[in-house]
């Protein structure tokens, strides 16, 4: 045993890793490598995607789809609407009789 | 030297084997001691060289070997912070001082347990200025702590040491 004064004055240290250890460090390499080839073309399509899609929106607005389209070539489409109306009118000799008014498609009168 | 770390910077295979052959005796030593535990040593070996490659770019000193005991002492203090986070959240041996040494004979075994035993405050330093003979300049450089810091803690960590080596021989003669 060394002396009390210099514990690691005889110490020797002679202990080796494995065979394989410089195998085992190009394998972690090469792997970390392919790691971060993944990540960085992730991250590109991202960029690139997001790129695009901002660019889209802000020079392109035209582009996008309207909410309302236009009738097609310009065509003018009626809608039959059917309703109810009811009226009262008077004066001090008459009084009106209140009727049911329509505005039917087929017979076109009131 | 300049042209083997100038190979290095350009992540020249060649130049990390002849690295490896100076060094992974040194590191993995250095690791296993620290470590105690030979798996652990040689995983984190093998790691320290995986970071060499991929951060000589920003190799900035001549000084190789203080650089990869910096990467290695920064592995291993990152490992330790772990080990405490797993021991917090586990049921399981609080200590875990259970370190296990092959082909090893007389005192290495007793020195080396008893190294094991301090805590790394004392451990780290003591490694560095005791067994792997380097400068209190150099430990400042890698450690990043005041010489006079460093110098305190392997002084006390030398007095730890004789007081563990001391009980553990006690133990083994009575």
């Amino acid at each position: 045993m060394a002396s009390r004064e210099n514990i690691f004055k005889d110490y020797i240290r002679a202990e080796h890793p494995g065979e394989d250890f410089e195998d085992s460090v190009f394998r972690k390499i090469k792997k970390k490598k392919r790691q971060r080839t993944v990540i960085v073309s992730t991250l590109g399509t991202f960029l690139l995607g997001g790129f695009l899609f901002i660019s889209g929106t802000l020079f392109f607005p035209g582009n996008s789809d309207p909410l309302f389209t236009k009738a097609e070539n310009g065509i003018r489409e009626d809608v039959t609407i059917t309703d109810y109306v009811t009226f009262a009118a008077s004066d001090e000799s008459n009084n009106y009789v209140i009727e049911q008014v329509g505005n039917f498609e087929e017979s076109g009168t009131i | 030297m300049n042209e083997l770390i100038e190979k290095l910077k350009a992540k020249d295979e060649w130049a990390l084997k002849e690295v490896m052959k100076m060094y992974k005796g040194q590191i993995f030593n250095y690791l296993l001691l620290m470590l105690g535990n030979r798996e652990q040593a040689e995983e984190l070996t093998q790691d320290t060289f995986v970071r060499v490659y991929f951060k000589a770019g920003s190799l900035r000193t001549e000084n190789l070997k203080a650089w990869i005991y910096k990467i290695a002492t920064n592995l291993a203090l990152s490992h330790f912070r772990k080990r405490r986070i797993k021991n917090l959240f586990s049921l399981g041996d609080i200590n875990e001082i259970h370190y296990s040494y092959d082909q090893k004979l007389g005192d290495n075994i007793i020195i080396e347990e008893a190294l094991t035993l301090l805590p790394e405050k004392y451990r780290i330093p003591l490694i560095m200025k005791e067994v792997d003979n380097f400068s209190f300049e150099e430990m400042s450089d890698i450690l990043q702590k005041p010489v006079g810091t460093l110098k305190s803690l392997v002084f006390r960590g030398k007095e730890k040491m004789r007081n563990k080596l001391e009980v553990q021989l006690g133990g083994n003669n009575g």
